[in-house]
């Protein structure tokens, strides 16, 4: 005989006290547990929400990226290509260029120091790009009986403080020969012949397709060899350059910054409609880059706006939570409370006598405290297992978007889950000790008396 | 002196209210029990029979007097070691029977060992089902046994601790004659045994076993 036994009797004698008490805490396990489970299943919920769309918006948002870098790698190779066909479109000429004469004749005859383009390329220039130092004269090839310009021009100069560029022209080798279209269908020329010009062997390494300017009757060899052939030795006509493609009042930016560098010289600007167009497809791609950014700013504020709602919904269920958790469990201990002072009344005889045997207030305290301890424990474990069954179900589904095991893996659940049982326990104490005290003040005599 | 009561009062107040007098339970009780002592305490209803015994027994703490145990003045005790003088010295038997109702003839008649460390109480508890012939009755709940049945297993929870004093209120006041007997035949072998009995009660046939018979009236006691 102890005194645990004596409690298994006794509550095996008063079930339904014990079962109501047991109820009472499972239900008040249960509410903690279904409202932590429920705040658990919205943030992740909301987290797996956010993080598809921010995915969904990400997809997009780079689909769209990649319409534009693509179009953009499209303009960009469209204006080279472009600008390829219609050559370098800034030419710089020494200052005593008489400019109708190259209208006129298409070939300049004043001279600069062929060092001018390598001090263009040393300096710090931004406005040009692509040098091309070049020496040109039209000429009468005698060999072929047939009038020519000849272009002499080494590679580009590369400008030293910008990147490297990919070259619009390549340069033509000494002994080698680039000829116009005009010139290669007259003379029926093909690559690899050779041919003489001015005394000179040269083998022919390119025929340009027809271009519909005077490059249709030009020939090209190395700037050097043509330098000789013209006895122009260190000395060029013109530098071609590019431009580069900047907004606002090119030419004037462009000039100053040469007069800075190569005082002596000026610089003409051919071909503007070129760079009309390439104006008008930079503004194309300025838009598309902004269609981009507000497809962005929208995407973002769809996402802020889903993410506001989720934590309105979550900001519901936890006030919700706050509100009846404590409720319940106010409410699971005063009725725990109550079934145990009904216990506790019912037992005023037994105690009486077992008081009258000798048994010590702390051994009455346990019998009633151990009592509810049991139901403390056996509650909890009944609310945790209807709770954990529910959690379980809550989500079940075919579109289940948060499985129970997410929850059980959300930080600190698995400690609320073995928690619970002791929460209980002390709510079932708790709430029996004013009980268990009315037991052991009661007055033993009077209810001994016969 | 297993018992002492000298010049013992305790008064109750009214349950009506303030105003109206106080009801005297007890009056100057003195009163000595010695081992083989067995006094019965005779009178009508209301006279104070039942003070005297719960008094006597630790339980009632009076106004006035001295009740001393052994040597031991049980009401200058903490209530624990209190407990445990009662527990160690005193055996009760009642009318009521104030058996616990869940457990079982044994369980019951064990009860007494859950204050004290009686190492042999369940050998003991054996012996005593046996002598109060409870052997086929021993796994019942007291709702199943005649009154007679209670009774006996009331008394053989009250000798388990093998107490000096057995204190019995009226213990045959719902029994026939023939369970009447048993009980006080048992009662006057614990008293002839070494120990002493203090009985409260109605039933004349008591006096024939006690070796001292009292009478009460109003609180006071005299000796027949
Ligand atoms: N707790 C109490 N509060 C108030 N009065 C009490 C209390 N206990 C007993 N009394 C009163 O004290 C007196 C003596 O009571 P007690 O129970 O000792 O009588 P009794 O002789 O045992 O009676 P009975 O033979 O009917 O059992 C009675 O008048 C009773 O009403
Ligand atoms: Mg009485």
């Amino acid at each position: 005989m102890n005194l645990t036994r004596l409690i298994r009797r006794e509550i095996a004698h008063r079930k339904i006290n014990f079962a109501l008490s047991v109820l009472s805490v499972a239900a008040a396990a249960l509410c903690l547990i279904g409202a932590e489970a429920i705040l658990r299943s919205d943030s992740i919920a909301t987290r797996k929400i956010l993080a598809e769309k921010q995915t969904q918006t990400n997809q997009l948002i780079a689909q769209k990226q990649a319409v534009v870098a693509k179009a953009g790698a499209e303009l960009e190779d469209a204006t080279r290509k472009q600008m390829l066909g219609l050559g370098f479109n800034i030419l710089i000429l020494p200052q005593g260029q008489d400019l109708s004469e190259l209208h006129l004749n298409g070939t300049p005859s004043a001279t600069m120091p062929a060092e001018y383009v390598d001090r263009l390329a040393k300096s710090p220039i931004v406005s040009i790009n692509h040098l091309l130092p070049s020496v040109s004269k039209r000429i009468q090839w005698s060999e072929q009986n047939m009038e020519v310009v000849l272009f002499g021009t080494r590679g580009e100069v590369p400008i030293m403080h910008q990147d490297m560029k990919k070259p619009l022209l390549d340069a033509v080798a000494p002994g080698q020969m680039v000829i116009g279209f005009t010139v290669h269908q007259k003379l029926k020329l093909k690559v690899g012949d050779s041919v003489k010009c001015l005394g000179r062997d040269f083998k022919i390494s390119k025929l340009h397709p027809q271009r519909g300017s005077m490059d249709d009757v030009t020939v090209w060899i190395d700037l050097a060899t043509a330098q000789e052939m013209l006895g122009l030795q260190n000395l060029v006509h013109a530098i071609l350059a590019l431009e580069c493609e900047c907004t606002g009042d090119r030419i004037t930016q462009i000039r100053q910054e040469i007069a800075g560098i190569l005082p002596g010289t000026q610089v003409i600007e051919r071909y503007s409609q070129a760079v009309t167009r390439a104006e008008s497809r930079n503004h194309a791609k300025l838009v598309a880059q902004q269609a981009l950014a507000a497809e962005e700013k929208v995407a973002a504020d769809l996402l802020a706006r889903e993410s506001a709602s989720r934590e309105s919904l979550e900001t519901q269920h936890a006030t919700m939570a706050t509100a009846l958790v404590p409720l319940s469990i106010l409410a699971a201990m005063l009725l725990v409370g109550l079934l145990a002072y009904n216990n506790a009344n019912h037992r005023r005889e037994e105690i009486g006598i077992l008081r009258a045997i000798g048994l010590r207030a702390s051994q009455i305290m346990f019998i009633f405290l151990g009592r509810a301890m049991l139901s403390g424990v056996l509650g909890g474990c009944v609310g945790l297992a209807i709770g954990l069954v529910l959690a379980c179900n809550y989500n079940a589904g075919a579109d289940v978007l948060v499985s129970f095991n997410d929850i059980l893996a959300s930080r600190g659940f698995v400690w609320l889950l073995l928690a619970t049982p002791l929460v209980t326990v002390a709510l079932a104490m708790i709430a029996s000790w004013i009980a268990a005290i009315f037991a052991v003040r009661q007055d033993t005599a009077a209810v001994l008396q016969c | 002196m297993l018992l002492e009561l000298v010049d013992v009062w305790k008064s109750f107040a009214s349950p009506s209210g303030k105003s109206a007098r106080s009801v005297e339970a007890l009056r100057g009780v003195n009163l000595n029990l010695a081992p083989n002592d067995f006094v019965a305490v005779h009178g009508p209803s209301g006279c104070g029979k039942s003070t005297l015994l719960l008094t006597a027994g630790a339980m009632l703490r009076p106004d006035r007097g001295q009740v001393i145990i052994g040597a031991a003045k049980p009401y200058e005790l903490s209530p624990d070691a209190c407990a445990t003088l009662r527990a160690e010295n005193v055996g009760f038997v009642f009318q009521q029977f104030h058996l616990v109702p869940y457990l079982s003839v044994l369980d019951n008649i064990l009860a007494p060992s859950l204050a004290t460390k009686l190492s042999s109480a369940h050998q003991r508890a054996s012996a005593l089902i046996s002598q109060f012939g409870l052997e086929s009755r021993r796994d019942h709940v007291p709702a199943k046994l005649s009154s007679g049945e209670r009774q006996r297993c009331a008394l053989a929870r009250a000798l388990l601790n093998q107490p000096k004093l057995l204190m019995a209120d009226e213990p045959t006041g719902n029994l026939d004659s023939e369970n009447a007997q048993i009980v006080l035949e048992s009662l006057a072998q614990f008293a002839s045994s070494g120990g002493a009995v203090l009985l409260v009660t109605h039933d004349e046939r008591a006096s024939r076993y006690a070796k001292r018979n009292f009478t009460m009236q109003a609180g006071e006691l005299a000796e027949k």
